[in-house]
């Protein structure tokens, strides 16, 4: 009897905790003391960490999205360009052909939100959780699906700067740095 | 006389009661749906049952779609509503693209793509390509599978593989059809575990019953969402419940009506009793017969089959007439004469290759026979009294008078309608697709659904062999092929998911020899390690569906022992321009059942106008051998004119033929030959008349109702006879003699 009083005591705490950890995109917002809308282009630096590598990949570039339509270039190592023109998503080469990503479309609908920090749109796919660091979330999957890109991701902002860390399957990870053109209103 | 005419009865009696025995026994089986009456196509045999395993599994699933703005709380709450049904829906499983990941890592090497091919040709073009795809800012293939294959071969097979093979995206885990603008949900659900079970035609009615219910619910909780449903069963339920109805509203009717005439004319409820027994004796005999010769009764047959009321009653009208008529002549000859020749004009629909035809020849023949049989004991017994108040009217001498008086009119018309059959010869148009007989929102629904699988436009051809590796390496040449021939093809085929074993061992030597020759220098600086697998890791189609189950595969490939039978799936080529090399290719088919079908009944019908000549030309003789010159050619004159009037008349309803219309006209020529020999037999008595009269309304009764059928067959066949009947009773009193009333019968 006292053994299931303490199971059911225990069962109860985790839940309370698990649902307690979990806070809504309005207070991940005011948590991040983020303001109202970051700039809708910016420049990046990415570094893919995989266990594979004995180093980590870096690339840079710059994204913006001008009248619905995300660009993501990537600059160096070489140049390519990722256009989502809000249906499509499309591949372009360094020879400038385009070619139709078609199964990757609605994982760039994520990367838009995660690297404008669009915390509404990203509460539409993940559910935050506080990190213990003050200017950081982790954001988990609502739908396995969307864990194929990231098993967890760890979103910062601090200094006027997003840090996004994607979590991926079998230890590897990337992080991306992003610095927003600029800011509007805090 | 009268003591064989109650053994004849007595015996076929006595043989229907056993076979309803043993119909009671063994039970009926009802089908619905339209296309297994067609005639089968000439398919080798492999392919045959590769398609009769296909057609098994997909009469065993419905699709569904979602569009709107609450398409996913519809979606939700019908996947609940699709469990409670205990059927299965086939939702996207999380883990499948990491299922796959990891088993085609294990394969590095054996599995390379074209594009991946020329990537590795030289170093330079590698370095682009791996650096290109470790910038991408998300990559699911790079990231599962780079692990195992550094060298990103697995990653571009796998993004390839998935990329060509599905119209669908998951989204959410619920499948979405990216097809068209708005999106949709889609959602497929398996019915029954065991596909054998998800053929009966209840089943259907209540599946396509609780989706309605469903989608009808759904629809008023969410009004914005718009709810799609298709699938074969839906149209076996369809043909099913449309069939039934009719079935009983026809038969009813006809049945009400020519019951009301014949107790107007008779003035007595007596004749009811007799025609009555003569319905209930046809139907049961020929449906006890039908039950015995066929697996499964097809519900169309019984709606053709509603005819016999018509045909049937005929004999018993002729003896009725003649018992209440102060003449009494009569007529057991004359019916026996009259069956005869409608009998053999439907036993030939037996020989026919639709079944449909063949179960409405058995049903009809064999209630005729029984009709002949009761009608022939009627005029015989003497045993009842008969409530004999005269028939009425009591004297048809002005229709006989009218009719018989109008000749030169009737020769007029006549030649009129031979005249313009041969100026207007009625057009015929044989493709299955005007006999389809769902209704116009479950065609469309399909053909919407098919846009959202991007299935339309696809031909498919079908491979087999006793080998897998050879038809797997068949599927590779022919893809060559093809790819050189049309560069823009685009094909989906069992060889994208499961090479041959002789091009796995090619990529691996190519990719050996990329690594000798420097290609992966930048991977190196990367991943030292990195080695080409060496192993005689080689994968087959056993290990992979041990593995990843055979969900992926269902569509393309069929196991029917000894043969493997696979289906490639072909877009942007036309049927014209693949035609030659599909012919060419061994052991390979285009499938294309609405073509074959329809060149099937091209043919079929062109063998029917053939033989329907030929038996007009029989009947012409034998009504020269029974009666003289004159008769035959009035009769080949009647029968001529009363076919190419049907005909016009339906092609001008109809817009063009099909080949039930063709078929009527069998019935026409069976029906012509009765009226013919009544009136040529028998002296101008006002029975006779009367005779001919109820039987003409009956049938148009019966013929009439047909043509309010939904289904095209049906009412083809209908609009042929009935418009048929009307020339035959108007035409056919060409051939009364004055000789008549001296002729002894």
């Amino acid at each position: 009897m006292l053994r299931q009083i303490i199971i059911f005591s225990w069962l109860a705490l985790t839940c309370f905790y698990g649902v307690a950890g979990e806070i809504s995109p309005k207070q991940a917002h005011e948590y991040l003391k983020m303001p109202k809308t970051l700039g809708t282009s910016g420049e990046f630096i990415q570094h893919k960490y995989f266990k594979v590598l004995k180093k980590p990949f870096v690339s840079t570039g710059h994204f913006k999205n001008i009248d619905g339509t995300f660009e993501w270039t990537t600059l160096t190592p070489v140049q390519s360009a990722l256009i989502f023109d809000g249906k499509t998503l499309w591949q372009q080469e360094s020879d400038g052909q385009l070619k139709a990503l078609l199964l990757a479309g609605h994982y760039i609908v994520v990367v838009e939100a995660l690297v404008t920090g669009d915390i509404y749109q990203l509460g539409e796919f993940f559910q935050f959780k506080k990190l213990d660091d003050a200017s950081c979330l982790r954001l988990t999957p609502k739908d396995k699906q969307m864990a194929l890109i990231a098993v967890s991701i760890n979103f910062c902002f601090e200094d006027s700067q997003l840090k996004v860390q994607l979590n991926e399957s079998e230890g590897n990870y990337t992080i991306i740095d992003i610095k927003p053109n600029s800011t509007h209103g805090k | 006389m009268n003591n064989g005419r109650l053994i004849l009865l007595a015996t076929q009696l006595l043989l229907m009661i056993s076979l309803l025995v043993i119909m009671a026994i063994n039970g009926v089986k009802f089908k619905a749906d339209l296309l297994s009456v067609l005639p089968n196509i000439d398919y080798p045999v492999a392919v045959a049952d590769a398609e009769k395993q296909l057609f098994s599994q997909a009469s065993n699933q419905i699709m569904l779609s979602f569009s709107g703005n609450s398409k996913e709380q519809a979606y939700d709450d019908m996947l609940i509503a699709v469990r409670q049904n205990s059927w299965q829906a086939q939702s996207p499983s999380s883990d499948s693209m990491e299922r796959l990941a990891r088993f085609y890592s294990t394969f590095s090497g054996a599995l390379l793509t074209r594009q991946y091919l020329d990537k590795i040709e030289s170093a330079t073009s590698f370095k682009q390509y791996f650096l290109q795809q470790l910038s991408q800012v998300s990559s699911p293939w790079v990231t599962h599978t780079i692990n195992g294959d550094p060298s990103l071969a697995t990653a571009n097979y796998l993004e390839q593989l998935l990329t060509k093979q599905s119209a669908l995206l998951v989204e959410n885990g619920r499948f979405v059809a990216v097809n068209v603008p708005e999106k949709p949900l889609v959602l497929f659900v398996q019915l029954s575990s065991n596909p054998l079970e998800a053929q009966g035609i209840d089943f259907s009615i209540k599946v396509a019953a609780a989706v309605t219910k469903m989608t009808e619910m759904l629809g008023d909780k969410y009004s914005s969402v718009s709810i799609k449903s298709s699938g074969m069963i839906m149209h076996t339920a369809e043909n099913a419940v449309n069939a039934k109805w009719e079935m009983t509203l026809f038969g009813g009717l006809s049945l009400v009506l020519t019951l009301c005439i014949v107790v107007w004319a008779f003035r007595s409820l007596a004749p009811v009793l007799w025609i009555s027994l003569t319905i209930a004796n046809a139907f049961l005999f020929g449906f006890s017969v039908l039950a015995l010769i066929f697996d499964a009764i097809h519900f169309i047959t019984l709606v053709f089959g509603v005819t016999l009321i018509g045909l049937g009653v005929d004999y018993c009208l002729h003896v009725l007439a003649n018992r209440f008529s102060d003449e009494k002549i009569p007529v057991g000859k004359t019916i026996f004469f009259a069956f005869i020749t409608t009998f053999l004009c439907y036993s030939l629909l037996f020989f026919t290759p639709l079944l449909i035809l063949k179960q409405v020849a058995v049903f009809v023949s064999a209630g005729l026979f029984a009709a002949f049989v009761m009608s022939f004991w009627i005029e015989g017994t003497g045993s009842f009294t008969w409530i004999n108040k005269g028939i009425r009217p009591r004297n048809c001498q002005y229709l006989l008078t009218w009719l018989t008086q109008i000749p030169r009119l009737t020769v007029v018309l006549g030649s009129f309608i031979l005249i313009f059959f041969v100026f207007n010869t009625p057009i015929f148009d044989d493709s299955i697709t005007k006999l389809n007989a769902s209704s116009k929102s479950l065609t469309k629904t399909q053909a919407f659904h098919h846009q959202l699988l991007d299935q339309q436009g696809k031909v498919r051809v079908f491979l087999y062999d006793e080998s897998l590796q050879s038809l797997l390496q068949n599927e590779e040449a022919l893809a060559d092929t093809l790819k050189r021939k049309f560069p823009q093809v685009a094909l989906v085929k069992l060889s994208d998911w499961i090479p041959s074993k002789r091009i796995q061992r090619a990529n691996k030597a190519l990719e050996k020899q990329a690594y000798d020759n420097g290609v992966y220098n930048e991977l190196l600086q990367f991943s030292p390690s990195f080695k080409p697998n060496d192993t005689s890791n080689i994968l087959t189609l056993s290990h992979f569906i041990e593995v990843n189950g055979s969900d992926y595969l269902s569509h393309l490939y069929v196991d029917v022992n000894p043969y493997h039978v696979s289906v490639m799936e072909i877009s942007h080529v036309s049927m014209l321009a693949l035609k030659p090399i599909i012919e060419s290719t061994d052991n390979a088919i285009i499938f294309d059942k609405q073509s074959a079908l329809t060149q099937v009944l091209t043919s079929f019908r062109k063998q029917m106008s053939f033989w329907l000549l030929g038996a007009i030309s029989l009947i012409s003789i034998l009504l020269w051998f029974r009666f003289d010159w004159t008769t035959m050619i009035k009769s080949l004159f009647v029968i001529t004119v009363t076919i190419s009037g049907a005909l016009i008349v339906s092609s001008l309803y109809q817009q063009s033929l099909n080949i039930f219309n063709l078929l009527s006209a069998i019935l026409l020529m069976g029906l012509a030959v009765d009226y013919l020999i009544f009136y040529r037999e028998h002296p101008k008595t006002n029975a006779n008349i009367l005779a001919i009269s109820l039987s003409a309304l009956s049938s148009l009764f019966v013929f009439g109702m047909l043509t309010f059928s939904q289904t095209p067959a049906i009412y083809s066949f209908g609009i042929t006879v009935t418009a048929g009947l009307i020339l035959i009773y108007l035409l056919a009193p060409l051939v009364i003699k004055e000789e008549n009333e001296q002729r002894s019968v």
